[in-house]
C-alpha cells in the first residue's frame, strides 16, 4: 500500500520519477485516483505554493515539483477520466500583447492547476481578442493576464475593454499579475483581482471559483 | 494670491516653484531640469525609492503602496512616496542632498595602438589667388585646393549653413583659411586672422595658448552613468574626464521605464532628449574648463550607449523597443549638427552617433567589441556587458553571434531594499566568512546603500559560510537545529521575512530574502543566456579563450564572487579578465581613427543575434540558472 504522505513529499523535491512509480503502485494497490490526486499531487503542490509564497522555495524547485505532478498525473487521467471527475473551475491564461515573459505566467499556471483548475494556456504575446475567444469557448470563469513590463502592462485595460466589448465581462473574473503591476493599476483599469504572487492568485482563483 | 507654491530643499538648495494642481510630487520634481531625484521604477510605486521629506504643507493621504513600502516610524517622521503624494495646497519638501560624484568609469577595452586619424579634422588651407583666368566660386575653390591634399576625401561638401560663412570671405581678399571637416563635410570655414584672433584674446584672458590642438568628446551614455572623455586628436592622449549619474533616471532605473513615460506622446521624448543633451554639454563644459581648453578647438562628440539612450538623444522614438517584435527606427550611424538633436552647442560641432545592431544591442556593445578587439582576432572571445541589461557577444574573426538577457535592476540596487548605486558610501565589496565579515564602501564613506558588486560579494559570502543554500533558501533552525552556522547571529527574522543584518555602528543595513531572489534572477539570467549563447554557436566552454567583463558593474565586480554565485560558469575560470567601460574605450577609438568607424560598421554587418525570449532552450536554462553552485569554497 503506497504511502500518499510519502508521494506528497518526494512531489516537493521534485523527484518525478519516483511519484510516478508510487502513484501506479497506489492506483494498482486500489486507491481512487481522485484520493492521490487530492491527497498527495494537490496537497504537495499546496504546500509548495505556500512555501513559495514564502520566499521558502523559488521558481527551479516549483517548477520540478511541477514536473513530478505531471508525472504522477499521467499515470493518475486514465482513472480520473473513468471516474468523470471535473475541473473546479477553468482559467484563461496568457502573458499580454508585445510581451514575451513567460515564467511567472507558467507559476501561475502551475499554481492553478494545483488547486484542480482547468487552464487554458494561451502562451505569450497573446492578443486581447485571444483571451475572449477562449474565454467563450470554454465558458472560462477567469481570465488572467501577467505582464511583465511596464510598457506592455497597458496592455491589460485593452483586455478588459474587450471583455466590455463582448459582453462577458460579468460573467469572468479579470486577473493580473507581473512585476510592475500593483492595486492600484488593477482599480485604474476595471480589472478584477490582482495577486503579487502565483500562489496567492491560486487562493484567490480558487475563491472565485468556489 | 492664492497660487500654492512648492519648496524644495536639497543639500545647500533651496528651490522655490508654483505647483501645477493634480500633480504628485515626483511629477513636479521632474519638470524642474536642475533637480534630481531618484526614481527608479518611474513612479510606479514599487520600488520605494523616491523618498522625500514632507516638512510643511498638508499632502494626500498614502496609499496603499506607501504603507507596504515605508514603516510607520518613517510616515511619522514625514517621509513620503513622491510618486504617490499630491500636495494639497503649498508643501515643502527635502530631497536627499544628491549623488553627485558617481565613480568615474575608467575607459576600457584594451589600449588603442593604432595611428590616430580622426573623422575631425582642423586644415590651414592657402586658396590660389583668383583671377579673370580663375573665376572658380569660393566653395569649388575651397573644395577642389582641399581635395588636393592627401588624407582628404574627393566628395568634399558643406551643408547650407556652413555655405552661408563663404559670404564674409567676399569682402577682404582672403586666401588663407581654417577649415574644420568632418568626414567629406566641412563644418566651419574661418580665415586665419579670425582663427588666431579667438586664440589671441582667449590668450589675454589666460586661455589655452594660440594654435592648441584640436580635440573631441568621446561620451558613454550608460543608462546609470554617463561618462565624457576629453580626446587631443593630434597626440590621442586623454585628457580629462567628467561623469555624472544620468539625469534621466528621474524617469525610472531602466531603459523600460523611460520608454514608458515617453509613450506616444512627442513631449515627453524632448523632455528626456534635452535631459541627456544638457547633461552631455555640461559634462563637456566641465571637462573643457578642467584641462583648460577652448570649445573653439572642439569639433565634436563620439557617443554610444545603448540602442534605447541613442533614440532618445536621437530624437526618435523608442516605443517599438519596448514591445515584441521589439523594433528599432534606425540604427545606422549617424552624424548629426547640434541643432538636430536640439543641442545649443555650437554650429561646428558634430555628434557622431555609432551604429546599434538591434533593439537590445546596441552600439555601446559594437563599442564595446570594438575596443576587446575580439573581432581581430582567431580566439573565441566572450564578451559580458552587465547592467540591467546582460549583454553578450561570442565570437572572433570569424564570425560573432550576440544575446541580450533582462536581469532587471538588482545589480545596479534598484530593486534591492538596501540597494544603491555605485556612488560614495555604497558597500562595493564584502569579504570574510562566517562570524568575521568586512566590507569596503566607496570613497570610504559612511555606508549608505549597498551596490551591484557589494549584493555579488555579499551572496558568496553566506553561500560560503552556509547562511544560504544552493537553492538560495536562507538558512533557519529547521536546517541547523542546535548549530547553527557561524555568522547566524546576523540573521534577524523581521515582519516574517529573514534578513542578514549588519550595521557600521552608525547605520544598519540588511539583505533579505527577498533580495537574495532577486540576485538569483538577475544572475540567473546572464548565466543562461552565456549558456544558450555558447550552444546556439555550436561551440563549447573550453573553446573560450578570453571572458572580458564590461560595464559599470563588469569593471568592479570580484570574479572569484561571481564564479561563486554562478554568475559566469565555473569552467571560464582563469580566462576572465575585467576591460572596465568598454563601450567608453570603443567610443574614444572611434574618435581617434577612421578606420576604427569602419570597423564599427563590419561589426555591425557581421554581428548575428539571438533572441531568447522567443529560443526554445533558454527558459528552462535560465530557471534551472537561478540555483546556486551545490559547493562554494
Amino acid at each position: 500500500m503506497a504511502d500518499l504522505e510519502q508521494i506528497s513529499e518526494l512531489m516537493q523535491k521534485g523527484k518525478a520519477k519516483e511519484v510516478k512509480e508510487l502513484c501506479q503502485e497506489a492506483v494498482d494497490g486500489g486507491v481512487a485516483a481522485q484520493t492521490i490526486l487530492d491527497d498527495a499531487l494537490l496537497a504537495a503542490m499546496n504546500i509548495v505554493g505556500v512555501k513559495f509564497k514564502n520566499n521558502q522555495v523559488f521558481v527551479p524547485e516549483v517548477l520540478i515539483a511541477a514536473r513530478a505532478m505531471n508525472a504522477g498525473l499521467e499515470v493518475l487521467k486514465p482513472h480520473l477520466e473513468a471516474g468523470g471527475a471535473e475541473a473546479k473551475g477553468k482559467a484563461v491564461l496568457g502573458t499580454v500583447k508585445g510581451d514575451l515573459h513567460d515564467i511567472g505566467k507558467n507559476l501561475v499556471k502551475i499554481m492553478l492547476e494545483g488547486k484542480g483548475l482547468e487552464v487554458i494556456d494561451l502562451g505569450t504575446d497573446v492578443a486581447p481578442e485571444k483571451y475572449i475567444e477562449a474565454a467563450k469557448e470554454n465558458g472560462a470563469n477567469i481570465i488572467a493576464l501577467s505582464a511583465l513590463l511596464t510598457t506592455t502592462m497597458t496592455q491589460m485595460e485593452n483586455v478588459v475593454k474587450a471583455a466590455e466589448d463582448a459582453g462577458i465581462r460579468d460573467d469572468v473574473t479579470i486577473m493580473i499579475g507581473g512585476a510592475p503591476v500593483t492595486q492600484s493599476f488593477c482599480d485604474s483599469i476595471g480589472a478584477d483581482i490582482y495577486t503579487p504572487d502565483a500562489a496567492t492568485a491560486a487562493e484567490k482563483a480558487m475563491e472565485v471559483c468556489g | 494670491m492664492n497660487s500654492t507654491t512648492f519648496t524644495i530643499y536639497k543639500g545647500e538648495r533651496t528651490i522655490k516653484e508654483t505647483i501645477t494642481p493634480g500633480k504628485t510630487l515626483l511629477e513636479l520634481i521632474q519638470s524642474i531640469p536642475s533637480v534630481e531625484i531618484d526614481a527608479p521604477c518611474g513612479g510606479k510605486g514599487s520600488c520605494g525609492k523616491c523618498r522625500v521629506k514632507i516638512l510643511e504643507g498638508t499632502v494626500s493621504e498614502p496609499d496603499q503602496e506607501e504603507l507596504r513600502l515605508l514603516s510607520r516610524e518613517e510616515l511619522k517622521r514625514g517621509i513620503r512616496l513622491a510618486c504617490k503624494t499630491r500636495p494639497e495646497g503649498s508643501v515643502s519638501v527635502r530631497l536627499d542632498a544628491g549623488t553627485e560624484g558617481a565613480r568615474i568609469k575608467e575607459s576600457g577595452g584594451l589600449p588603442f595602438k593604432g595611428t590616430t586619424d580622426s573623422l575631425l579634422k582642423r586644415i590651414n588651407l592657402a586658396l590660389p589667388v583668383a583671377n579673370l583666368e580663375d573665376q572658380r566660386s569660393f566653395e569649388q575653390r575651397i573644395l577642389e585646393t582641399l581635395s588636393s591634399l592627401p588624407g582628404i576625401p574627393e566628395d568634399m561638401g558643406m551643408n547650407h549653413k556652413t555655405r552661408a560663412l563663404l559670404s564674409s570671405l567676399q569682402d577682404r581678399k582672403i586666401y588663407n583659411l581654417e577649415i574644420s571637416c568632418c568626414g567629406s563635410e566641412i563644418t566651419r570655414i574661418r580665415t586665419a586672422e579670425q582663427a588666431a584672433g579667438l586664440s589671441a584674446s582667449n590668450n589675454g584672458s589666460g586661455g589655452p595658448a594660440s594654435g592648441s590642438p584640436v580635440c573631441a568628446l568621446a561620451v558613454d551614455i550608460g543608462t546609470t552613468t554617463v561618462v565624457a572623455y576629453l580626446l587631443d586628436l593630434e597626440t590621442g592622449e586623454r585628457i580629462g574626464s567628467a561623469s555624472a549619474l544620468n539625469s534621466q533616471k528621474a524617469y525610472g532605473a531602466d531603459v523600460i521605464s523611460r520608454i514608458e513615460y515617453i509613450g506616444e506622446n512627442p513631449e515627453r521624448l524632448k523632455e528626456l532628449q534635452t535631459r541627456i543633451v544638457v547633461q552631455i554639454e555640461e559634462l563637456c563644459f566641465r571637462v573643457l574648463n578642467e584641462t583648460d581648453r577652448s570649445e573653439e578647438d572642439l569639433l565634436g562628440i563620439f557617443a554610444a550607449g545603448n540602442t534605447t539612450m541613442m533614440h532618445i538623444l536621437q530624437g526618435l522614438s523608442p516605443r517599438s523597443l519596448a514591445e515584441a517584435p521589439f523594433l528599432p527606427v534606425s540604427t545606422v550611424t549617424m552624424i548629426l549638427t547640434p541643432g538636430e538633436i536640439n543641442s545649443n552647442l555650437p554650429d561646428w560641432m558634430r555628434f557622431i552617433l555609432l551604429p546599434s545592431l538591434s533593439a537590445y544591442i546596441g552600439a555601446d556593445i559594437i563599442a564595446g567589441i570594438l575596443s576587446t578587439e575580439m573581432a581581430e582576432t582567431d580566439e573565441l572571445c566572450l564578451l559580458v556587458d552587465i547592467g540591467t541589461n546582460g549583454e553578450i557577444a561570442l565570437g572572433n574573426r570569424e564570425k560573432m553571434t550576440s544575446c541580450s538577457t533582462a536581469a532587471g535592476p538588482a545589480f545596479e540596487g534598484a530593486n534591492i531594499r538596501c540597494g544603491s548605486a555605485g556612488i560614495p558610501g555604497a558597500v562595493s565589496a564584502v569579504s570574510g566568512k562566517g562570524s568575521s565579515i568586512s566590507w569596503e564602501t566607496i570613497g570610504g564613506k559612511e555606508m549608505t546603500g549597498i551596490c551591484g558588486s557589494g549584493i555579488i560579494d555579499l551572496t558568496a559570502y553566506l553561500l560560503k559560510s552556509g547562511l544560504a543554500d544552493y537553492t538560495g533558501r536562507l538558512q533557519d533552525e529547521s536546517d541547523w537545529g542546535d548549530s547553527p552556522a557561524e555568522g547566524a547571529e546576523f540573521l534577524k527574522e523581521v515582519d516574517g521575512e529573514l534578513r542578514f543584518v549588519w550595521t557600521d555602528g552608525v547605520k544598519e543595513l540588511y539583505f533579505s530574502q527577498k533580495d537574495l531572489r532577486e540576485v538569483q534572477l538577475a544572475k540567473g539570467s546572464i548565466a543562461a543566456g552565456i549558456s544558450t549563447l555558447i550552444k546556439e554557436s555550436g561551440s563549447t566552454m573550453d573553446d573560450i579563450k578570453h571572458v572580458y567583463l564590461a560595464g559599470g558593474f563588469g569593471s568592479y565586480i570580484n570574479t572569484d564572487s561571481a564564479l561563486a554565485v554562478g554568475l559566469l560558469p565555473e569552467e571560464l575560470r582563469g580566462k576572465i579578465r575585467s576591460v572596465g567601460n568598454s563601450c567608453g574605450g570603443g567610443v574614444i577609438r572611434c574618435a581617434l581613427s577612421r578606420e576604427e568607424m569602419e570597423k564599427c560598421e563590419r561589426i555591425k554587418k557581421n554581428c548575428g543575434y539571438v533572441e531568447l525570449s522567443s529560443h526554445p532552450g533558454f527558459q528552462e536554462e535560465y530557471m534551472m540558472s537561478m540555483y546556486f553552485p551545490e559547493t562554494v569554497t
